[in-house]
């Protein structure tokens, strides 16, 4: 996607700009041996307001986006676009637009990464004030994710979190309802999981390197009531509680396909969508797709919370905040358009054209009429488990971003279940490779 | 004329290169200054297991893809010379997993090892060989062999044809005074056609080896470094430290650990070719 720079009149680079810029990019091809470069600024003729945006898993949501942004910037009187990049092409673009310090002015920032960019970010305390005496207030991971060294670097906009998408004609041939299913604990999950491998429709929870398996295997060892760091960034992984969590996935992965080792983020939507899966753990697009593809299989996916542990019920989110550069000309219509996106009217448009996948990280934007009629997403908005994201409850920042980048814990996982690690061999390398990220 | 060369130099190669090297001595993060750190980022590496993993897999997936290419690359070229031009069309084809965008052929791939659609899996199960299917991508011995297969398909059609040319370029009179000799097929391949090739083997073998150690895409789109690490790759580990964890100095360290293998490899190129230019 072609991105137009918004430049504000005419801005003359110096030569000392330049080939700081160029000597930058081009380290990072040389570094890669890829190809992440920007593409030169070209000037826009009128003022620009650009936003960079992933493209989003529901296919409806970007046209919704555009038309909403396009709507703001009628009535504001200026230019404004949206560009949808893959969201695997999100981490070198920021990387790329922070070190040029010029790019888009409205930037998407996944999970960590408000912390990440924070120098380069301009503080929004007023707007998000503003917004929690209008529809807060805000939940506490989105004040987890959003805040930096007590500061709003990031407004958080939406996350979506991660349940379990069940198929319900397989659970109900081992006589279980939807509601059962809901409230199982891991441990009769387990003998649940025993009945539906004999039935050839195994559950599936991915532990590989992708981030799908962040989710899966963070629910578990959370829900065991153990933690990867504590809130000051000690590695506290090495416990019995560690342990606890890895014997219990060892029992449950024979009963699982061995493909869930090399799994991407698509491989359980296209394990659910064949009709052979019982149990994922995967937020609602897959049930999305089977409607908008009218699937058959779509009427018998249904949603529960993931099963509760010994030490609590966790669900575990992707958190995605809006960031306007430091360095951006618009400044302040940038701040005016996130403003627009959170207002109630328009935040609800975007629930409808996400089919509810979107979910609200201020509570006065929860309650949607959707996730009260839509039958299947009864468990999958208001979030009744504890919410949270990988890393919790340690800093947010370098040491969480290193280790969530890196696949620690779902590595962690696999060593053990695969046999090549015993299990306090395997907490033991995790323990040495967070205390390598969180120390430095 | 040398001073646009000059500055084509510098700005391309010499700025970028000398601007990674400083930066691998940096401490420098995304968005932040760095300080200079000597070679803390390399030391730190070799305590880094998954570093140290992606060092021995680097090593293995290039001896083995190369090795493998380079024997099979010079069967086909033998093959395709012998055949003449009975196999023009075939020369053509041949060429077409090299001149296809490699994530699109590495896509395919993929679509090919997938754990539930695999038409591989669909082969084997058909004709008996396999009942359960290999997991291609989901055992990490597999996914080398997975990884390294697509590496060797798509480079393969470089080396036959490279070959074929050198092949092509031996005067018949040579083999016709080895066969008054009394040799035979397999004496005039050892005795004339790989002596005589021999520059042009390992033209191709060490420009493949620094295009091999550099690999990116294929690993990315297949296994993204998984499972349990055995497929990182120099270039995929960088990408996740230096640009996923934002840590671009160790990133650059983690690249310039191929530097020594490039170096090398590029000091023999340039003698070979040296050695040509004398010869002719």
């Amino acid at each position: 996607m072609e991105q137009v720079l918004a430049i504000e009149g005419e801005r003359v680079i110096t030569r000392r700009e330049f080939f700081k810029v160029a000597g930058t990019l081009g380290a990072a091809a040389a570094l890669g041996g890829h190809s992440f470069l920007v593409r030169p600024a070209r000037a826009a003729p009128a003022r620009m307001v650009t936003m960079m945006h992933w493209s989003h898993f529901v296919p409806s949501f970007n046209p919704e986006l555009e038309r909403q942004v396009a709507t703001w910037a009628a009535q504001r009187g200026v230019g404004a676009r949206v560009d949808f990049l893959a969201i695997r092409d999100i981490p070198p673009r920021l990387a790329a637009e922070a070190e040029a310090r010029t790019g888009h002015d409205v930037v998407q920032l996944i999970l960590f990464d408000p912390a990440l960019y924070w120098r380069h970010l301009q503080p929004l305390d007023d707007l998000a004030l503003e917004l929690e005496r209008s529809v807060g207030p805000w939940m506490p991971v989105a004040k987890y994710v959003g805040k930096v060294h007590e500061k709003w670097v990031a407004i958080p906009w939406y996350h979506y979190s991660t349940p379990a998408t069940i198929n319900t004609e397989h659970w109900a041939r081992i006589g279980m309802g939807t509601a059962n299913v809901a409230a199982l604990d891991w441990s009769a999950f387990l003998e649940s999981a025993r009945e539906l491998h004999r039935t050839g429709h195994p559950v599936a929870m991915t532990i590989s390197q992708t981030f799908d398996a962040q989710e899966g295997t963070h629910s578990v060892l959370y829900s065991f009531g153990a933690r990867a760091v504590d809130e000051k960034g000690n590695v506290v992984i090495d416990s019995q509680e560690t342990a606890e969590a890895i014997e219990y996935v060892k029992r449950l992965f024979p009963l699982m396909p061995r493909e869930i080792l090399g799994w991407d983020d698509a491989s359980n939507n296209r394990y659910m969508l064949s009709g052979v899966g019982s149990w994922v753990h995967n937020g609602p697009s897959i049930w999305a797709v089977a409607r908008l593809q009218k699937l058959p299989v779509a009427e018998k996916l249904d949603h529960v919370p993931m099963p509760r542990g010994p030490k609590g019920r966790f669900r575990l989110t992707r958190t995605l905040s809006l960031g306007v550069w430091r360095f951006s000309p618009n400044i302040e219509l940038a701040k005016d358009l996130v403003r627009f996106l959170l207002r109630p009217e328009n935040f609800s448009r975007q629930v409808e054209a996400s089919m509810g996948y979107n979910q609200p990280l201020l509570r006065g934007l929860s309650g949607h009429r959707l996730w009260r009629e839509e039958r299947v997403l009864r468990f999958y908005e208001p979030v009744r488990e504890e919410l949270v994201v990988p890393g919790w409850p340690g800093p947010v920042g370098e040491g969480a971003q290193l280790a969530y980048t890196a696949f620690i814990i779902p590595v962690m996982f696999a060593r053990a279940v695969t046999g090549e690690l015993g299990t306090k061999e395997a907490i033991r390398w995790a323990a040495r490779e967070l205390g390598a990220r969180y120390r430095r | 004329m040398v001073g646009p060369v000059g500055l084509v130099v510098f700005g391309l190669i010499a700025y970028p290169l000398f601007s990674a090297l400083y930066m691998s001595l940096t401490d420098k993060a995304i968005g932040a200054a760095g300080s200079f750190v000597g070679l803390g980022n390399f030391a730190a590496l070799l305590r880094d297991s998954i570093f140290l993993q992606a060092l021995r897999n680097a090593a293995l997936y290039t001896i083995v893809a190369v090795a493998i290419k380079a024997v099979a690359g010079l069967g086909l070229a033998v093959a395709l010379a012998a055949l003449g031009e009975r196999a023009a069309v075939l020369r053509a084809l041949l060429l077409l997993p090299w001149v296809v965008p490699v994530s699109i052929t590495a896509l395919a791939w993929w679509w090919m090892f997938d754990p539930m659609f695999s038409v591989i899996n669909w082969v084997l199960r058909a004709i008996g060989l396999q009942d359960a299917g290999i997991p291609w991508l989901a055992d990490s011995t597999w996914a080398r062999v997975a990884v390294i297969l697509v590496n060797v398909w798509r480079g393969l059609p470089f080396f036959a044809t490279v070959f074929l040319a050198g092949l092509l370029s031996i005067p018949r009179e040579f083999y016709e005074a080895a066969e008054t000799d009394g040799a035979g097929p397999v004496q005039s391949f050892v005795r004339v056609t790989l002596p005589l090739m021999r520059p042009i083997l390992s033209l191709v073998v060490l420009y493949s080896t620094v295009m091999t150690v550099a690999d990116f895409e294929i690993i990315y789109i297949l296994t993204r470094g998984g499972p349990l690490n055995r497929t990182h790759l120099f270039a995929t580990y960088a990408f996740q430290v230096g640009l996923e964890g934002t840590l671009i100095g160790r990133g650059a360290a983690i690249v310039l650990w191929m530097f020594p293998v490039l170096v090398v490899a590029s000091y023999l190129t340039l003698r070979i070719v040296r050695r040509g230019e004398e010869y002719g």
